[in-house]
């Protein structure tokens, strides 16, 4: 591989559609060629509703960060999610055969092995969109990274499965094909976010990536290493800016500025009787806002959404054994204070996560807003790595991340 | 398959019906007992109403009523306490006992989640299993949205209703009528649940006390529904005319319960049990089993019977009778509602397309055709029949399914709705209503949490309203 391979990750948000166009070069570092961005229509809680008017701002993104760029933008990564979309983590378990020179384990049993831990039943209409490998035991010993080659008697392997519903996830993918753009891979879009967001040290120790869109609330969390839990609860930005809007009887795109320009989720720190002056327009009677009813209103649905994420999360797992903390992402996690009360809310220490592992000049890039798409060409990359690494890329590739990247059989299906 | 172990059946019965009584408990009790008495063919059993509401007692058509706790509550209904509920059968208790002695078949149907229901049925189950009857529950779940506290209610009273039952069945709300946030259809759901409750009831009744050419017991019902904290399948089916096996088939499948026969291969066990007039015949049987085996499991275990019945004239009904465990049942895989009511479901769900929690923005048809395509059906659209009939064998599927639909359930509830109508009222006290309140969110699909909470709604106004 002597050339730089370049790779754009798209992004169909419910607040704006986002096209980043990156090159990894081949020591395997990261360069941000230009991004195309344009507000999206015709999604709610990141999923399309409206398919024309979506395709038509998909369009604009991808001429932007085409023009940007200079790249003729052939084939993405998508990033997807949905409320649909859920996790679980399942154990398979194989015993290896005895025999002369037996009791090797082989790529083939950790095949098996997958497969296994892959017989879930999942709804129906359910197919899988990743499933990523966890931790190997072989013969009670944990956390065995690596089995080829160890000799054991029985081999288990905990995989994370992440399924969603096979027609919501083909909607998507059908808006780009119809550009027409072929997809790569489909990824889970706290996964993306999670590969540029989180260092590897941070997964070791455990972490909880919170990507705060504008539809949709995803996160990610790692546990020694590997993915643990991961979802996407559908209530976000949008939510807020609904709220404000409900509640104080403004036109919405007053609530949003509002939002953007006063709003903080914390309510101690406002003086009493601290105004906002919303002036007149032929559509619109002046009106003045109280800050501190501003601030309840935005705390109430950030705290209730935070606390709902919470809850998920300790069903299964301690929260406290998130070593790392918590990182927020995404545009809401622009919001005034909003690290605060999530710090109130888990008892951990909450940062906003910026992009790492990245070259170049990224500084104009340091946009939460980004997290997804930046994190899908790093995605790509390891993807790519991964499969010029052995001889046989193609037959390696399906064999070793053909479950990974289970959202393969989703592409071909679809046509 | 078929090996017929002729018994005579010369008419005598295998069970007394005055041995046998029906129970309802509670408000949706009583509404299940007046659905009995006036639509099925009930005419093994006595009925009996045990509730703390007096007026909900005296509109009641069952013929012995027993009000619950007459000083404790002065003829109030337990107002959503089951303490008051278990406290109220049990100053009744002599009462209740003194019903029920001598009584060998008992069942209780009541609403799990209220006050009445989950406090007095399973006292009720206890004094009839002191008596020596054999007792066999049937009992609804409340809907998602009536919040988590019923619903935890629910199921402690779920959890003491096994201890007391010999058998219980567990009908779920949300499965039969699966809508959320849609005022308009909630008065259907519940009577449909009441109608498939007491479908169910009277095949019961039916099945064990009707002589049989092949007959069905209380052991085999007892087979059928061994899973623990199971969900039970229930499918009732009748019909008449040249192709009455099919038809009857296609009406029991048709049942919300069983998901289109698509529930049924997850079942280990199931009650097949077809009864007729004296023109049933052989080749009928065979046909309507065969067709049958296809939705089951190979190695399931089918518990077979065959009842004829002078009453029945030309028609033939089928009864399928199964449960399953309650894993691998999941939220996205619930049921259309499209249920014996659907004439007045399609008027509703028709009715209220402007607060019909749907996909978002699918104001334009167009779109949400060429978006929507094959899309999975959600709970709370109706015509999901493009989508099911991909799946299934497609001579079963004709296009003007939804007629059919109607007919059947003219045929079978008649027009006696508005009994229901007035009796509702009482059970709707907790359903709080969200139809609007959700800004831009209105059109699009509603996030609900599984405690019930529509998320759309600003969560300022939730708090400030709890």
């Amino acid at each position: 591989m002597a050339k730089a391979k370049i790779y754009a990750g798209l992004e169909i948000g419910t607040s704006k559609i986002c096209v980043v166009v990156g090159e990894v070069d081949t020591d395997g570092s990261i360069k941000i060629l230009g991004i195309g961005q344009a507000p999206s229509r015709g999604i709610r809680k990141g999923e399309i509703v409206d398919f024309e008017t979506a395709q038509t701002c998909l369009h604009d993104a991808l001429v932007q960060a085409e023009e940007k760029t200079d790249v003729m933008i052939g084939n993405v990564y998508l990033a997807i999610t949905g409320s649909h979309i859920e996790s679980l983590c399942n154990r398979g378990s194989i015993r290896i055969p005895d025999g002369p020179g037996a009791n090797e384990i082989t790529e083939e049993d950790l095949d098996e092995v997958r497969n296994l831990a892959r017989d879930v039943s999942l709804p129906q209409q359910n197919v899988f969109l990743h499933s990523i490998i966890r931790d190997y035991y072989v013969d009670g010993q944990e956390k065995v990274q690596q089995p080829v080659g160890m000799f054991g008697k029985v081999v288990e392997a905990d995989y994370h499965i992440i399924h969603g519903i096979k027609t919501r996830m083909q909607n998507t993918i059908r808006c780009v094909r119809e550009i027409p753009i072929s997809v790569d891979e489909v990824v889970f879009s706290p996964i993306a976010a999670a590969q540029v967001m989180l260092s590897k040290e941070q997964k070791d120790r455990g972490a909880l990536l919170i990507d705060i869109g504008g539809g949709t609330t995803d996160y990610v969390m790692y546990l020694g290493g590997s993915v643990a839990q991961s979802g996407c609860i559908a209530v976000g930005g949008d939510h807020i800016t609904n709220d404000i809007s409900m509640v104080m009887k403004v036109p919405l795109t007053r609530a949003e500025r509002l939002k953007i320009e006063h709003g903080s989720v914390m309510v101690q720190n406002v003086d009493q009787n601290e105004f906002i002056v919303l002036e007149d327009d032929p559509h619109f009677s002046g009106l003045e806002i109280d800050k501190i009813m501003l601030n309840k209103i935005i705390n109430a649905r950030v705290s209730e959404t935070l606390e709902q994420l919470r809850n998920r999360i300790m069903k299964d797992d301690d929260i406290a054994a998130l070593g790392a903390g918590i990182f927020l992402t995404g545009g809401s996690s622009k919001l005034k204070e909003i690290d605060k009360l999530a710090e109130e809310i888990f008892s951990l220490p909450v940062s906003l996560a910026s992009i790492s592992s990245m070259s170049g000049a990224t500084a104009p890039f340091e946009n939460p807003q980004l997290a997804t798409p930046m994190g899908l060409i790093r995605y790509a990359q390891m993807i790519e790595a991964n499969k010029t690494e052995k001889t046989n890329p193609f037959k390696l590739f399906r064999k070793k991340l053909g479950g990974l990247f289970g959202g393969s059989s989703l592409i071909e299906n679809n046509n | 398959m078929l090996e017929y172990e002729r018994k005579p059946a010369d008419g005598e019965l295998a069970l007394d019906p005055e041995k046998v009584k029906v129970i309802g408990i509670g408000g949706a009790g009583s509404n299940v007992l007046d659905r009995i008495a006036l639509h099925e063919r009930m005419d093994d059993g006595e009925l009996l109403v045990l509730n703390t509401d007096v007026r909900d007692l005296v509109s009641s058509v069952a013929e012995d009523k027993i009000q619950l706790g007459k000083e404790l509550t002065q003829g109030l209904g337990a107002g959503g306490d089951p303490d008051l509920g278990k406290e109220a059968a049990q100053k009744t208790a002599d009462e209740i006992r003194a019903a029920l002695e001598g009584k060998s078949l008992v069942f209780i149907c009541a609403g799990l989640g209220g006050g009445t229901g989950s406090g007095a049925a399973p006292v009720v189950a206890k004094i009839a299993r002191e008596v020596g009857a054999f007792v066999v529950g049937f009992v609804t779940m409340p809907f998602s949205f009536e919040g988590r506290r019923r619903l935890e209610q629910a199921e402690s009273a779920l959890a003491q209703m096994e201890k007391c039952t010999n058998a219980l069945m567990t009908f779920d709300n949300d499965r039969m009528g699966g809508l959320i946030n849609q005022k308009e259809g909630i008065q259907q759901a519940f009577a449909a649940a009441d109608h498939i409750i007491g479908q169910s009831v009277g095949a019961i009744t039916k099945l064990v006390a009707q002589p049989g050419l092949v007959r069905i017991g209380m052991d085999d019902l007892l087979t059928a529904l061994k899973n623990d904290s199971s969900r039970c399948l229930f499918g009732f089916g009748e019909a008449s005319g040249d192709n009455r096996a099919q038809e009857a088939l296609k009406s029991a499948l048709k049942n919300p319960l069983l998901d289109r026969g698509q529930m049924l291969n997850q079942s280990s066990s199931l009650i097949a049990h077809i009864s007729g007039g004296e023109t049933i015949t052989l080749f009928e049987v065979e046909i309507l089993m065969n067709e049958l085996s296809k939705y089951v499991n190979d190695d399931a275990h089918i518990l077979f019977g065959v009842s004829s019945d002078k009453k029945q004239g030309e028609s033939l009904s089928l009864t399928i009778i199964s449960s399953i465990g309650k894993a691998g049942s999941s939220h996205i895989n619930e049921p259309v509602l499209e249920v014996e009511d659907s004439s007045k479901m399609e008027e509703s769900v028709q009715g209220g397309k402007d607060t019909k929690p749907g996909f978002g923005l699918n104001d334009d048809s167009d779109a949400e055709d060429s978006v929507f395509s094959g899309e999975v059906p959600e709970p709370f659209i109706s015509d999901s029949d493009e989508e099911d009939s991909d799946e299934e064998d497609s001579d079963e599927e004709d296009s003007d399914e939804e007629d059919s639909d109607e007919e059947d359930s003219d045929e079978e509830d008649s027009d006696e709705e508005d009994s229901d109508e007035d009796a509702q009222p009482h059970q709707q006290d907790l359903i709080p209503e969200k139809k609007s309140g959700r800004g831009r969110f209105d059109k699009a699909e509603p996030t609900v949490t599984d405690e019930g909470e529509d998320l759309d709604v600003p969560s300022f106004l939730r708090k400030k309203k709890k």
